[in-house]
C-alpha cells in the first residue's frame, strides 16, 4: 500500500518539472493543466498552487489566479514572490484594498525589492498619487532598468506629477529604445508633455503618429483635436473630436473639448448638447455613495 | 491676449519676497479645528481670515475666525473663540477680542468684511457650520451682535441653518447698500454622518458622500435688515458644496455676477440680470469643470483681472491632482476659456492643494501675481509620497504666465503646515501686499511682503456716497504716462472664506505718477482723477449728483 503515495508523488514531481517548463516556454495554458494536475495528487503543494495561479494570471484571469495565489500564501505566508503574484492579481482585478495591504506589508519587510517597488508604483499610478509613484517607479528602475513596463509607468507618472523636463526625457528614451509601434501611453504621454510646456507643433506629428497607428482610438484621436484646437484648426479639431467620442462616448475629457471648440466656433446649439450631457455624466457620478 | 501682450513689464524682475512676521507682531492665533480623531467633516475646513481697518485709523486689522468643540460645537472655551488683533501702527498687534466683544459662538468658517450700513465703520459677518454672526461696528473700538434683528441667522425654510463656508458682500442691485452672499457646503449631522478609514484609523470622508447644499443670498433692506432673496433671485435653485465665493461683472453690463468654487461638482457662475434675478451659467461661459470634463475640488477663488486686458478672470484652487484652474475671460460672445496651460498654472500647481488665495501684484510690476495657502488633506501622506502639510506658493505673473518663484521668496515659503484662509492688504503701509494665512491646529502666520525693488504703486481708498460706502464693485483704470492701462476691482471677498482689505491697489512699476484714475463706481458713474502721484494712498469721495 505505500508504494502508490510514492510513484504518486514521483509521477507529481515528474509532471511539476513538465508544468514549470510549460511555465517557462510561455506555454500557459498548457501550464495550468499541468500545475492542476500536480494539484489533484498534492493538493496542499503551495509551489503548485503558485504555479497554478501564475499561469492564469499570464492567462489574464486575475480573479481565478488570486483564489489559487491566496492559499498558496497561507500555506508559506514568509513567501515574497508569492505574495507579489498575489498583489500582482489583485492589481489587475481591481482590487486597490487588497493589493495595499500586501504590497505595504511587502515594503515594509523589504523597502529594497525592486518587484514590490514596481506594483507599488503601479498600485499609487492607479489609484492617482502620481508623485508616489513616480518615486517607487523610479527606485524600482534604479535596482532593476530592465522593466518596460515599469519604466512605461514611470514617464507617465512623471509627467502626470508636473515634472515635465524629466518625463520629456523618459518618455523619448522610451520611443527610441522601443520598437515600433511605440506604446500608445507613452506616445500620449509625450504629445502630452509638449503640449502642456506650450510646444503644440512639436506635438503634433506624435499625435498623428498616434492616430496613424491606433485610429481607433478615442484617447488618441482627443490629443489629436486638442492640438488642431490649439493650433486654431477649429473645423479639424472638431471633426477629430467628434470622431473619438462616435468611438466611445463615455470620455469627459472629449466632450469637454468638443464643447470648447463648439463655442469657439458659435455652434451654439453643439455645444449646448455636449454641456448637458457633462452636466449629465457628473451629476450621475455625484450621487454615487452619497449619504 | 494682444493687449496684454503688448504690454512690456513695467520694471525689470524684482524677486518676491517675504518673511514670517507673526511672531515678531504679537500675533499668536491658533486656529483650533477642536478634532478628537472621530474625523468629523467640519474639521477639514475651518477657517478664514480677515484683514479691516475697524477702527479707521489707517492700518489694517486682523479677524481670525475659529472652531469650536467637535462635534459639540462648543465654543465656550477661550482657545476656541474668533480673535481680533488691532494693528498698532508699528509692526505689532494687540489682541482686542474681549474688549470688542466679537469672540463669537458655534463653530465658524469664514469671515466677510464691509460696511453694509454705511456709516463709515467696516462690520463682520461670520458664517459657520451652526451659526452666522453679524457684529455690527459701533465705531468706538466695540462690536454689537445684530445677527438676529439683521435677519441673517441664515435659517433657511426648507433645510435649517446650513453649513455655511464662505460668504461675501456685494451690491446685486446697485442701489447703494451691501447684499450678501453666503456659501454654503453640504448636509451635516454628527449624528448620521458617514464614517471613512478603519474603525481605528478615522479618516474624512470624500465630499461625495454627502448632499449638496444651496446658497444663499440676503438683500440689503437699507434700515440694518435683509431679506432672504436665495429662491426668488434663483440662487438657491443650484445645489452645489460651495466653497470660494467672489464677485466680478463678467460681461460688463454693470451689474457684478457671482463666483462660486465648489467642491467635486460642478463650479456656479450666477450671472446678474438685474432687479436681483441671477441665471446659472457656468457651463454656457465654460467656467464649470477642467479640461477633463470633471469638476475639481474648488476652494479659494479670485475673480479679477489677471492679464490687463479690462476684463475679470477667475482663478480658483483644486486639490492634488486637479490642478488650479484659470479661466480667461475673452469677452464676448464666448466669454471664457481654459487658460490653464498656456498660462502655466496647470504644470505648476498639479501636485499642490490649494486653499486660501489671492491675485495682487507683490513686486508692483503692473501684473497680478498668485500667493496660494497651500496643504494636503491629512492622513494622505503615504499616498502622496509627501507629508500633508504643505508650504505656501508665489506665483509671479510675467506677462500672463505664472512662474512659481517660491523657492526664492524666503524662508516662510519653507516652512509646512495645514494652510487654510488668507487675506491680503499692506500692514505694514509700505505699498507692498502682505498676507495673513491661518493654520490648522497651528500658529498663524503674517507673510511680511519684503521684495527688494519693487515698483511705485498707488492704493485708493473709495469713499461711495450714492454708491455703498466701500465702493465695493467699483472697477478702477490707472492709465499711466505712456499709455498703459491697469485694471482693477473693489472687493474683498477674496480666496477661501476669507475677506481682503477694500483698497485697490496698483503697482506702477517705474511710474511716479499715472496721467489719470478712472473710477467706474457701481451702477456706471464714471469719475475721473487726473495725475495722482504714486506711493501714497488715495482718498477718493464719489462725487455723483444725487447722494444715496
Amino acid at each position: 500500500m505505500r508504494l502508490i503515495p510514492l510513484l504518486m508523488l514521483l509521477a507529481a514531481e515528474a509532471s511539476g518539472q513538465t508544468a514549470d517548463q510549460l511555465y517557462s516556454q510561455g506555454k500557459y495554458a498548457e501550464a495550468a493543466s499541468a500545475y492542476r494536475q500536480l494539484l489533484y495528487n498534492s493538493p496542499n503543494s503551495a509551489d503548485a498552487l503558485a504555479g497554478l495561479g501564475r499561469s492564469l494570471l499570464r492567462l489574464h484571469r486575475a480573479d481565478e489566479a488570486a483564489a489559487w495565489l491566496s492559499k498558496a500564501v497561507q500555506l508559506k505566508p514568509a513567501d515574497v514572490e508569492m505574495k507579489q503574484a498575489l498583489a500582482r492579481s489583485f492589481l489587475d482585478m481591481g482590487n486597490a484594498g487588497g493589493a495595499q495591504a500586501l504590497i505595504e506589508s511587502l515594503d515594509e519587510s523589504d523597502p529594497h525589492n525592486a518587484e514590490t517597488l514596481f506594483l507599488l508604483g503601479e498600485l499609487m499610478y492607479r489609484s492617482g498619487f502620481y508623485e508616489r509613484a513616480a518615486q517607487a517607479l523610479g527606485e524600482s528602475l534604479a535596482l532593476h532598468p530592465d522593466n518596460p513596463p515599469a519604466r512605461n509607468f514611470h514617464a507617465v507618472s512623471l509627467a502626470k506629477s508636473g515634472h515635465l523636463a524629466e518625463a520629456e526625457a523618459a518618455c523619448k528614451q522610451l520611443l527610441e529604445d522601443h520598437a515600433k509601434p511605440a506604446d500608445l501611453d507613452v506616445l500620449l504621454t509625450y504629445v502630452q508633455v509638449l503640449d502642456e510646456g506650450g510646444r503644440v507643433a512639436e506635438a503634433q506629428p506624435y499625435a498623428e503618429a498616434a492616430v496613424r497607428e491606433q485610429p481607433d482610438n478615442p484617447v488618441a484621436r482627443y490629443w489629436q483635436a486638442r492640438l488642431l484646437f490649439r493650433s486654431g484648426r477649429l473645423e479639424a479639431a472638431a471633426k477629430e473630436a467628434e470622431q473619438g467620442i462616435a468611438l466611445s462616448p463615455n470620455l469627459p475629457f472629449a466632450r469637454n473639448l468638443l464643447l470648447e471648440i463648439y463655442r469657439k466656433m458659435g455652434r451654439q446649439e453643439d455645444a449646448e448638447r455636449q454641456a448637458a450631457w457633462l452636466r449629465e455624466y457628473n451629476d450621475r457620478l455625484a450621487t454615487r455613495g452619497r449619504q | 491676449m494682444k493687449v496684454a501682450l503688448a504690454l512690456v513689464p513695467l520694471l525689470l524682475s524684482a524677486q518676491i519676497r517675504f518673511e514670517d512676521a507673526a511672531q515678531r507682531a504679537g500675533i499668536t492665533f491658533k486656529l483650533n479645528n477642536g478634532a478628537a480623531g472621530a474625523a468629523h467633516q467640519i474639521e477639514l475646513m475651518p477657517g478664514g481670515v480677515a484683514a479691516l481697518d475697524f477702527n479707521n485709523d489707517g492700518c489694517m486689522d486682523i479677524f481670525f475666525t475659529n472652531g469650536a468643540m467637535s462635534p459639540s460645537l462648543d465654543k465656550s472655551r477661550p482657545e476656541f473663540h474668533n480673535r481680533l488683533y488691532k494693528n498698532n501702527c508699528d509692526g505689532t498687534f494687540t489682541d482686542v477680542t474681549d474688549r470688542a466683544g466679537v469672540a463669537g459662538y458655534g463653530y465658524s468658517m469664514a469671515v466677510a468684511v464691509a460696511d453694509y450700513d454705511n456709516d463709515g465703520f467696516p462690520d463682520i459677518f461670520v458664517a459657520g457650520v451652526d451659526h452666522n454672526i453679524l457684529y455690527h461696528n459701533l465705531g468706538n473700538g466695540t462690536f454689537e451682535d445684530v445677527t438676529r434683528k439683521a435677519g441673517l441667522e441664515g435659517i433657511d425654510p426648507k433645510y435649517g441653518k446650513m453649513w455655511s463656508i464662505s460668504a461675501g458682500w456685494f451690491d446685486a442691485d446697485n442701489d447703494g447698500f451691501l447684499d450678501l452672499f453666503v456659501s454654503n457646503y453640504v448636509a451635516w449631522n454628527p449624528m448620521t454622518e458617514p464614517s471613512c478609514g478603519t474603525p481605528s484609523i478615522r479618516i474624512y470622508c470624500h465630499p461625495d458622500n454627502y448632499q449638496g447644499r444651496p446658497n444663499q443670498l440676503f438683500r440689503n433692506n437699507h434700515d440694518g435688515t435683509f431679506t432672504d432673496i436665495s429662491r426668488s433671485s434663483g440662487v438657491a435653485q443650484s445645489i452645489g458644496k460651495g466653497m470660494g465665493v467672489a464677485f466680478g461683472d463678467f460681461n460688463r453690463d454693470g451689474l457684478m455676477d457671482v463666483f462660486v468654487a465648489n467642491d467635486s461638482t460642478r463650479n456656479f457662475l450666477f450671472q446678474n440680470e438685474g432687479n436681483c434675478q441671477f441665471r446659472e451659467v457656468g457651463l454656457e461661459m465654460g467656467v464649470s469643470y477642467s479640461e477633463s470634463g470633471r469638476p475639481v475640488a474648488g476652494m479659494g477663488t479670485d475673480f479679477r483681472d489677471y492679464d490687463n486686458d479690462g476684463l475679470p478672470d477667475i482663478v480658483l484652487t483644486g486639490m492634488v491632482n486637479d490642478s488650479f484652474l484659470l479661466f480667461r475671460n475673452r469677452g464676448e460672445p464666448f466669454f471664457f476659456e481654459d487658460y490653464g496651460i498656456p498660462s502655466g498654472l496647470v504644470v505648476a500647481t498639479r501636485q499642490l492643494t490649494g486653499w486660501g488665495m489671492g491675485l495682487f501684484d507683490f513686486d508692483n510690476d503692473g501684473w497680478k501675481d498668485l500667493f496660494v495657502a497651500n496643504a494636503h488633506f491629512p492622513y494622505m501622506d503615504k499616498l502622496l509620497g509627501v507629508p500633508s502639510p504643505l508650504a505656501c506658493s508665489v506665483f509671479r505673473n510675467v506677462n500672463g504666465r505664472f512662474q512659481d518663484v517660491s523657492a526664492g521668496a524666503g524662508q516662510a515659503f519653507r516652512i509646512a503646515a495645514y494652510h487654510r484662509g488668507a487675506a491680503f492688504a499692506d500692514f505694514d503701509g509700505d505699498g507692498k501686499v502682505d498676507v495673513v494665512v491661518s493654520v490648522l491646529n497651528g500658529p498663524a502666520r503674517l507673510f511680511r511682503n519684503i521684495t527688494a525693488g519693487a515698483g511705485h504703486w498707488l492704493a485708493v481708498k473709495l469713499v461711495g456716497v450714492r454708491s455703498n460706502r466701500d465702493g465695493i464693485g467699483a472697477e478702477l483704470q490707472a492709465v499711466l504716462p505712456d499709455g498703459t492701462v491697469l485694471y482693477n476691482q473693489a472687493t474683498t471677498s477674496v480666496g477661501y472664506a476669507s475677506s481682503s482689505e477694500p483698497l485697490v491697489r496698483f503697482g506702477l512699476g517705474k511710474h511716479a505718477r499715472l496721467r489719470e484714475l478712472r473710477i467706474a463706481w457701481p451702477g456706471g458713474h464714471t469719475q475721473v482723477v487726473r495725475n495722482p502721484a504714486a506711493d501714497r494712498v488715495v482718498e477718493v469721495r464719489e462725487t455723483a449728483a444725487d447722494p444715496r
